[in-house]
């Protein structure tokens, strides 16, 4: 590592706006120093509705954050990494061969960028363009491996690959993007936020072994599967939290505010609830939750099943965001019993971990307690400053080599 | 019916259907019986010879195919509609099989099913194979006006799509599209049964037909198990996303299923008694059930297959609960709770959540009709 380098990014949620900023240390661990929160205003289901209203949520967020700043340091946050969620995310998987000219017949790294740049053209839509791209597998010969460390210095004509992207559309990125400049920021790279959670509360050997990721925030709800250290496969059902609190609004005729105090209150024990001296059957606010709940984790479930996760998955499913702290669990529990389900929290020690000491990003924070432990809504935020440190050291990598931009992440 | 005999074709329309019935007729055929005819139809000459199917049908007058284009598909079929309507004469049940990623199979479906269904007494179903969710945007966005059409022609649709259910994705690739098949498979094997068995509790033919002429959506699946609790747990197979065609529908939204059970002399009541309990339960009881019990002694395991149809499109379904005004207990009284728009609420303005058919931004309770109590 040449020098310590500081990362910023930015959390724009429907409900709540993060900042946070990172020192990536030269041992490859990343020290959380800054961390801001901010009411989010002009935000609604992953989309930006109220561009003005929006910005001024993030400048107080990023205010929060860079006060906060801690280990004497002042920092202004500039380039940031910028979460996106929800419907504006696809996935989408797809093919290439790439001939190998070297003269010693060998694959050499040369060859593996040429394939990442073969998968951003195709990638590449009129629409939409990749925020994430992974190579799931190499064919040489007939001979299949997942990892460019296999087949880095195999004998091989040919080299045949199978790619996933995460694309995001267009339209909706450059609006993000405009409304962080106009705020004073420049967007150096989207992540989606179940691609950064799995960077903050899975373990390597999680992400390697088989892992689901889903994160209900308050516009979505999206999923990600994690095999081999890389995002296999994605998926957003366009329901979150705010659903559930605008039903309750609707169904029980309440301004939608008093609706989320509703939600958050109301305890399955007691036959009522009060809310702003009004009194309401928790059977009927039960009724409504559940039904969205029940909705939501059958098309989750579903998809898991259909897309045959299921058989591979080994390390268990991991709830964050707003999944954490809900029924979701027990609808899940029920659909996948033979498997390990469970609320998910940021993995950030006080002290690096330095067990693998080879993963760059490996966040641990000596201010903050235990703050992030107990807070599932932290994970893609924190997941974001580990991702951003990654994504910077390989790029570093693909430009030494004489290559613009390198996309698979170890 | 020729002769007084039942007749069923089935009849693989395109490359992907031809394989379809190439490949049961092959394996099947000999199981099936006389009743059964096997037909391929297909604009490409080269692709069609190279069939095994018995019967082949050559629709239009090129002969090279159709460049993945549906409307010319659809204008071969027209150009052959007397072959076509000779193919189907006499037919009582014409069971059509379609991949919707190309031209013959996407545009020629519909009128073939157009022809069947003039045939008085006729029942025409389709299974048709939707592309891989891998598969680009074109193919997918193609597949799903090519199925739109052909629901517009053929009341009974099974719709399944490529790779879903798959949980080895080490398999080969092949195997992955022969497990379409099974729709087709499946539904074979009911009609086989309850034309040519015994049965200790009643499925008539004409209970099937109802069954089978219910029009909307319809999903098939097949479970076998042995033991103690072997019905329950071959039903719960059957309705398997593994085994079962899923589409973007629930069971719970069948108006009518078909389901067939077989096994030897020691199923209990209580098994029988038990696993319907549980399925209607979780069904519910709005469904009509049609079944039957076949009853062989040297069957070792039970075996089940569920076939319901009357499913709509999400839609279509969350439709009409939006136009109806909805019940909902007030303190100590009933009041009435009036129309709610979609447009209401925290999300008024916004882009509406459409996901498969439905805004979600609508209420679940409300598309689901659920009473509210205040």
């Amino acid at each position: 590592m040449a020098k310590e380098k500081i990362y910023s990014a930015i959390d724009l949620g429907s409900q709540t706006v993060r900042a946070a900023i990172g020192r990536l240390l030269e041992d490859g661990s990343l020290e959380v120093i800054g961390y801001g929160t901010a009411s989010s205003e002009g935000i609604i289901k992953g989309r930006i509705e109220d561009a003005n209203a929006a910005q001024e949520a993030v400048k107080k967020a990023v205010l929060a954050a860079e006060n906060d700043v801690k280990a004497r340091l002042t920092f202004r946050m500039e380039e940031v990494a910028v979460s996106v969620t929800g419907q504006i995310i696809t996935g989408e998987q797809d093919v290439t061969t790439v001939s190998n000219n070297s003269r010693d017949g060998k694959i050499g790294e040369k060859l593996l960028f040429d394939i990442d740049s073969a998968f951003e053209e195709r990638f590449t839509h009129k629409d939409r363009k990749p925020i994430h791209i992974y190579v799931t597998e190499y064919v040489v010969d007939n001979v299949r491996e997942t990892s460019q460390a296999s087949v880095l210095e195999m004998q091989g004509e040919k080299i045949g690959a199978k790619g996933f992207g995460i694309l995001g559309d267009s339209a909706n990125l450059d609006k993000m993007a405009g409304t962080l400049n106009n705020a004073g920021h420049t967007v150096d790279i989207f992540c989606f936020d179940v691609v950064a959670d799995g960077y903050s509360v899975l373990t390597p050997e999680q992400r390697q072994s088989g892992s689901i990721i889903i994160n209900a925030g308050a516009g979505s709800t999206d999923f990600a599967f994690w095999k081999n250290g890389i995002v296999q496969f994605i998926g957003s059902f366009p329901v979150g939290g705010d659903h559930i609190t605008n039903d309750l609004a609707l169904g029980l005729n309440m301004p939608f505010k008093a609706a989320e105090e509703l939600k958050c209150q109301y305890d399955k024990n007691e036959t009522e609830v009060r809310v702003g001296g009004k009194l309401y059957k928790t059977r009927s606010v039960d009724t409504i939750v559940q039904a969205r709940t029940e909705e939501t984790v059958r098309y989750i479930a579903d998809q898991i099943k259909q897309n045959g996760m299921l058989s591979q998955i080994q390390g268990g499913i991991f709830l964050t965001g707003n999944a954490a702290r809900s029924s979701f669990i027990s609808y899940m529990r029920r659909e996948f019993s033979s498997l390990e389900v469970r609320n998910a929290y940021p993995i950030i020690p006080a002290e690096a971990d330095n067990n693998n000491p080879e993963e760059v990003g490996r966040l641990f924070s000596p201010y903050y307690g235990n703050k992030f432990q107990t807070d599932s809504g932290s994970s893609t935020i924190l997941g974001m400053l580990a991702y951003a440190a990654k994504e910077d050291l390989h790029t570093t990598k693909k430009s030494s080599s004489g290559i613009f931009k390198f996309f698979n992440l170890l | 019916m020729k002769d007084n005999k039942l007749l069923i074709k089935v009849i693989g329309v395109g490359g992907c259907g031809c394989n379809t019935v190439s490949n049961i007729e092959k394996q099947y055929a000999g199981m099936l019986g006389d009743n059964f005819e096997f037909y391929g139809v297909d604009t490409d000459f080269i692709s069609l010879a190279n069939q095994s199917v018995s019967h082949k049908v050559q629709i239009g007058s090129s002969g090279i195919g159709t460049a993945k284009d549906p409307m010319k598909g659809a204008e071969a079929a027209q150009k052959s509609i007397n072959e076509i309507k000779s193919m189907i004469q006499g037919v009582d049940i014409a069971i059509l099989c379609a991949g919707l990623s190309g031209g013959t199979g996407s545009g020629a479906t519909g009128v073939i099913a157009q022809a069947a269904a003039g045939n008085p007494g006729c029942v025409v179903m389709a299974s048709v194979t939707l592309p891989f969710y891998y598969d680009d945007s074109k193919k997918q966005e193609a597949a799903k006006v090519a199925l739109k059409n052909i629901k517009e022609v053929v009341p009974v649709v099974l719709p399944v799509q490529n790779g879903v259910g798959i949980e080895d994705e080490n398999v080969p690739f092949l195997d992955v599209l022969r497990a379409t098949d099974r729709n087709v498979i499946s539904l074979l094997e009911m009609i086989k049964v309850i034309t040519s068995s015994a049965s200790t509790v009643s499925l008539d033919f004409s209970e099937f037909l109802n069954v089978a002429s219910t029009p909307g959506n319809a999903m098939i699946g097949i479970g076998e198990a042995d033991g103690e609790q072997a019905v329950s747990v071959a039903i719960s197979l059957a309705r398997s996303p593994k085994n079962m065609s899923y589409g973007d529908y629930s069971l719970k939204d069948a108006s009518k299923m078909a389901l067939v059970i077989m096994g030897n002399g020691t199923i209990s009541y209580k098994q029988i008694k038990d696993a319907r309990t549980t399925l209607q339960n979780e069904i519910g009881y709005q469904t009509e059930v049609f079944n039957g019990l076949y009853v062989n002694n040297d069957l070792e395991n039970v075996k089940v297959i569920m076939f319901a149809t009357g499913m709509n499109d999400p839609k279509e379904a969350s439709a009409p609960a939006f136009q109806t005004e909805m019940t909902v207990a007030g303190p100590g009284d009933q009041v009435e709770m009036g129309f709610l728009s979609a447009d209401d609420g925290y999300f008024k303005g916004t882009a509406p959540a459409y996901f498969e058919g439905i805004n979600y931004d609508r209420p679940t309770f409300l598309r689901k009709n659920l009473r509210i109590e205040q």
